[in-house]
């Protein structure tokens, strides 16, 4: 595929833009506080609009699309289910104690609330996590753009990292926000004509629909499967996700969602940095508006390529063979695509079957696919910025979180205490290039030894499964303990490693998927019914353990936990503030609007 | 620096990138169509309404970000961080 000059010069702009944010904002950083929480100074949309952004990584759109192409509308669980309620629990309930408690960090609260050792075991493990996490997501950015376009994958993650150290060193937090807002209506800007010219092609909405029953009753499902979220929900079988839903509602509502929106300092970082108590509280309420339309950004056009009419006329270059037939193994059927979305092939372009004796098909190629098919040169380039944006919007969020934890959380705890704002300053920009360059490392890791990555990820699984037990008994609970938080999340970790050793997901192997203790004790019909699952029992440990354990233990004085416990710290008021500008009523607008969302695709 | 100006100006001179490359490469294939028209051309329209309406707003003023030392919830910051020693 190549590109025209006009696509080039918008990518050109784009990295201009992103840069010259960065250096205008060079000079902003006077204090720590300046670099790590901007000042707390952001305005409550600012704040919103980045705590989306830094959510939105490329993972997360081109993963989306993929499920959306696997599993069809249920894949807004995801968002209707698992993301909005969370948001509006961090916001009304949660957001009263880290912003309150002028703790700078989630880890700095739960020194503040518990003990030292329970901050050190989240800081280590949440700093490792989002390091890893920016170099795998470096290395499928630099996989895709050398798949698409042929790019040197070297060149691709010198080029995204080095503009997002160079943004990230010079403004810190601030610049990573504002970049993350224009992030943001690119990302928008993007998405919106590609589903719109997807739509148009494949018939419009009933278009949509008649085409997804067909594919639904082919892979042997009811017909509705794919359009419906929830009503093919009650059995697993029934539904492509292989989920009832318990386990969704648990599993994804309730733990993993909540465990993700409500700890990780990735997106509570964006709303520690807003301005006062009110807009703290509004940013997760203001994020949630445009995270319940951006299923109609990112799932629609994978369901948009699986029931696309259309043959694609653009190829990447893996799969320019499938089309010349020069290959040993002969074209590809024009039957192993399914729609845009093209089979998985092997070196010789064969089509991968899977142990089914079905071809397997490459979904993560879904919304790339769409991108070269639907878009002339000009919105490709767009396209190809959004797809960008997403990938550096992400990988600012984890340097800028991982920067702020390394130099509060573990510097400044366990290093060099009691030295001087300008030297903390000074070891938040030399974290920040030492995270970038540790991710870059973990790209090319990932790039060769793609069990390790998979290992990793699944070790942060563990340890982020229980967190929100932690959390909670904390937050709600003064009886809660250090140590039992501390036993509970320990031992949490450890049920989930258990949980997931002893079980596996239909027709894999043991391995990283599962069964690695010797023992088979349960077999789910999906993977992702696992994940749900081990992610319940997780959670039930710790918090079963830490209550248990602080029952035993002894508590701290009331005095010591004023601003950080719910029965011991006076909610904020509102009082003066017009309404639509008050958490309460913004949090069931949110609410109400979610409810619609479930009931029109129901 | 306010926000809504470099997004304003980003999404102006795509508008016009998209505009002028639309109406010089012309009639684009059925599946580059939205409405009929040249999807470049569309989308182009699109984001330069929305980038001259950022600049708009832009030009009334508003909030933006401020160093720690000059914002109520900044000081507080600091001072907390040397008054419990954290740092000197």
């Amino acid at each position: 595929m190549q590109l025209a000059w006009i696509d080039y010069l918008i990518i050109l702009l784009y990295f201009g833009f992103v840069l010259g944010i960065g250096f205008l904002l060079k000079n902003f950083a006077k204090t720590s506080t300046d670099f790590f929480l901007s000042g707390r100074s952001i305005p409550a949309w600012i704040a919103g609009l980045a705590f989306i952004s830094a959510n939105l990584g490329a993972q997360e759109v081109i993963g989306m699309g993929a499920s959306g192409a696997k599993y069809g509308i249920a894949t807004s669980h995801f968002y209707w289910v698992g993301a909005i309620p969370a948001m509006v629990f961090v916001g009304i309930f949660m957001m009263p104690f880290y912003y309150g408690s002028r703790a700078r960090s989630v880890p700095e609260y739960l020194k503040l609330r518990f003990d030292e050792k329970t901050r050190g075991f989240n800081a280590i493990s949440f700093a490792a996590m989002t390091v890893f996490s920016s170099g795998v997501s470096m290395y499928a950015m630099g996989r895709l753009m050398q798949l698409l376009l042929g790019w040197d994958f070297n060149l691709s993650i010198l080029i995204s990292a080095g503009i997002v150290l160079v943004y990230t060193y010079l403004g810190g937090l601030t610049s990573a926000i504002y970049n993350e807002v224009l992030q943001f209506f690119l990302i928008v800007a993007g998405f919106v004509p590609l589903v719109l010219l997807g739509l148009a092609a494949v018939g419009g909405a009933e278009g949509l629909y008649a085409r997804l029953a067909d594919i639904s009753v082919a892979r042997g499902l009811e017909a509705g499967a794919l359009t419906h979220s929830w009503a093919y929900m009650g059995d697993a079988s029934q539904n492509a996700m292989g989920v009832e839903w318990f386990g969704l509602v648990m599993g994804l509502g309730f733990v993993l969602s909540f465990g993700y929106w409500c700890t990780d300092f990735l997106v509570v970082q964006r709303a520690m940095a807003a301005d006062s108590m009110n807009a703290a509280r509004r940013t997760p309420l203001i994020a949630a508006f445009p995270k319940m339309l951006f299923p109609f950004l990112v799932i629609l056009p994978g369901m948009l390529a699986i029931a696309a009419i259309d043959r694609p006329t653009v190829l990447p270059a893996h799969l320019q063979c499938t089309v010349d037939g020069t290959a040993a193994g002969g074209p590809v059927q024009a039957g192993a695509w399914q729609g845009l979305v093209p089979p998985k092939v092997d070196d010789e372009c064969r089509p991968v079957v899977g142990t089914d004796g079905e071809i397997e098909r490459d979904f993560d190629l879904a919304i790339p696919m769409m991108l070269l098919h639907y878009f002339p040169s000009g919105l490709l380039g767009l396209g190809l910025c959004a797809l960008m944006a997403s990938f550096m919007s992400g990988m600012a969020g984890n340097t800028t979180a991982f920067n702020t934890v390394w130099t509060y959380d573990i510097y400044q705890s366990y290093i060099r205490k009691h030295e001087s704002d300008e030297h903390y300053l000074k070891m938040g920009r030399a974290a920040t290039v030492f995270g970038i360059l540790v991710a870059v490392a973990a790209a090319y890791v990932a790039r060769q030894f793609n069990n390790i990555m998979d290992l990793l990820q699944l070790v942060f699984a563990f340890v982020n499964a229980p967190l929100f037990a932690t959390f909670m008994l904390g937050m709600f609970w003064k009886r809660a303990t250090g140590h039992g938080a501390f036993v509970g999340l320990v031992l949490g970790t450890l049920a989930a490693a258990a949980h997931h050793g002893l079980t596996l997901p239909m027709g894999a192997a043991v391995s990283v998927k599962g069964g690695f203790l010797g023992a088979v004790l349960h077999t789910y019909p999906t993977e992702m019914a696992q994940n749900f699952w081990t992610a319940i029992f997780a959670w039930t440990t710790c918090f079963v353990v830490t209550l248990a354990v602080s029952i035993v233990t002894k508590p701290r004085p009331d005095e010591e936990l004023r601003g950080l416990v719910y029965s011991l710290t006076p909610l904020p008021s509102d009082a003066g503030v017009p309404w639509h500008r008050q958490p309460g009523p913004l949090a069931i607008v949110v609410l109400a609007a979610t409810v619609v969302l479930n009931a029109i695709f129901w | 620096m306010d926000i809504r100006v470099p997004i304003g100006l980003l999404f102006t001179a795509y508008g016009v990138l998209l505009v002028l490359y639309g109406l010089l490469t012309g009639d684009p294939a059925a599946h580059h169509r939205l409405a009929g028209m040249d999807a470049n051309v569309v989308s182009g329209v699109g984001m330069l309404i929305f980038g001259g309406v950022l600049l708009m707003l832009s030009r009334r003023g508003g909030p933006t970000a401020r160093r720690a030392m000059t914002t109520p919830e900044g000081r507080a910051t600091e001072e907390r961080e040397r008054r419990t020693g954290l740092e000197q």
